[in-house]
């Protein structure tokens, strides 16, 4: 799993400082958990995007954003709530989900949101 | 398909869970924990504790490493990211435990599956939540996201005094509103809060015998309708952020219809050896009528699940038997 910084995200996933409108810069589909250090929760999903990226390895990238070094992306995507997951379909808009979500339910946002069917 | 036999599976890895593995996988009995994320529960969400014996001062998730550190060091094995949706008594005894597409065979299961925050049930409540728009249940993970911004938080208990007082370092001001007027919190929570209330130009306000009605704003939360219970007097509170802490319901809704539950959803069981309904199953924690809720109560629960299985084990028909005052034959 790879960290963004800003620069990385601009490049990879969105250019919001040239675009107004939405405009995925990836290759494949991406899930952004956006965390901290201090957030349990978050804690507990890590483990299950490191596995969920290791089995669908080649089919999407799974990315996280620090939000505690990462502000100006946090703050871009008005994160006031976390762990918080965004799931980037490379022709639609993201849709975030907020919570810590079992491997099941990113399973089926996955499957619904990104058309990832299951391994 | 996996139909692996254990001797102890355990629903949760939670304190309570972690409790019982240490103990039955330390006894030699083979044991499986089965967890929906990833070991902890709650107290992940605690970034102090200082009433666990032994540890002056400690987070939950340093406490949790070290658990789970200590029972696979005895030979527990835990699988995270792994949600049981059923389980079964068979003829043969066993309890079958389907869990995203595996199932697991067991001599005894103990349930140990926590609880959720509970939710104030107010119009606007579940909008911001699944936004991410200003509504939070967790104080540690989401204070730093209302620096410097006006904050409500509701609620009496430890966690809403801790987690109000941990809000009061970031917010530049925090209402708590409480529907009673004294604190069900430890005296030494509440005269912390007092002491810090009552500090000339303090940041932090209390609204006794107060409740909040709804959550409103357009995109994000932008006041709260506050009542209070006594003049039946209403107001609006502006503020960026409402932080709830009004307590846990039990993780038990998908148990309904295979173990007897309380009205509320607890687990039902006999209050010294936490034998539920079903022969074999025992519970442990915060999802059991009659819990603590605490963290030194969970594990202990857990361990004393470990060791009534082995009760179980060797006499089945112990399972309806009251509860005695004769140490168990052979003791433990």
């Amino acid at each position: 799993m790879e960290f963004l910084t800003k620069e990385i995200f601009l490049q990879k996933v969105f250019n919001y400082e040239q675009n107004k409108e939405w405009k995925f810069e990836g290759e494949l589909p991406c899930i952004i958990d956006f965390y901290a250090d201090w957030c349990g929760p978050c804690k507990m999903v890590e483990p299950v995007l490191q596995e969920l990226a290791q089995e669908y390895q080649g089919k999407l990238n799974i990315y996280r954003v620090d939000t505690d070094a990462q502000q100006e992306l946090a703050a871009a995507f008005g994160i006031q709530s976390i762990p918080s997951l965004l799931f980037v379909p490379l022709n639609d808009k993201p849709q975030m989900a907020v919570g810590a979500l079992p491997k099941n339910s990113i399973k089926k946002a996955m499957n619904e949101i990104l058309n990832i069917a299951e391994n | 398909m996996s139909k692996e036999t254990f001797d102890c599976v355990i629903v949760g890895g939670g304190p309570a869970g972690l409790g019982a593995a240490l103990y039955a996988a330390r006894d030699r009995f083979k044991t499986l924990v089965l967890e929906k994320f990833y070991p902890g529960g709650q107290i992940n969400n605690t970034d102090r504790i200082e009433n666990y014996p032994g540890f002056e001062n400690i987070s939950g998730p340093d406490l949790i490493e070290k658990m789970i550190g200590q029972v696979t060091k005895f030979g527990a094995q835990i699988k995270h990211g792994s949600e049981v949706t059923s389980l079964s008594k068979l003829d043969s005894g066993k309890i079958e435990i389907r869990c995203d597409g595996d199932v697991y065979m067991a001599r005894s299961v103990i349930l140990a599956l926590g609880s959720s925050y509970r939710k104030l049930g107010v119009p606007g409540e579940e909008k911001f939540r699944l936004a991410g728009a200003g509504v939070s249940y967790c104080g540690t993970c989401d204070a730093p996201f209302f620096k410097d911004k006006i904050v409500a938080a509701v609620g009496g208990g430890n966690v809403a005094v801790e987690d109000t007082l941990h809000l009061a370092k970031f917010a530049s001001e925090v209402t708590l509103v409480h529907r009673r007027q004294g604190f069900r919190a430890t005296r030494i929570l509440t005269e912390e809060l007092m002491a810090k209330v009552n500090e000339p130009g303090s940041n932090l306000k209390l609204k006794p015998d107060t409740i909040v009605t709804a959550i409103n704003g357009e995109e994000k939360v932008e006041s709260v309708a506050l009542k209070n219970v006594k003049t039946q007097t209403v107001e609006k509170l502006n503020c960026d952020g409402i932080f709830i802490f009004i307590g846990m319901v039990p993780n038990t809704e998908f148990l309904k219809g295979f173990i007897e539950l309380s009205d509320n959803g607890f687990i039902k069981c006999d209050s010294a050896y936490l034998r539920t309904t079903v022969p074999g199953v025992f519970v442990a924690g915060d999802c059991r009528v009659g819990a603590a809720m605490q963290l030194v109560t969970a594990v202990s629960d857990g361990v004393l699940t470990a060791m009534m299985m082995k009760q179980y084990f060797r006499n089945p028909k112990w399972w309806t038997e009251s509860v005695s005052d004769v140490l168990q034959p052979g003791g433990w």
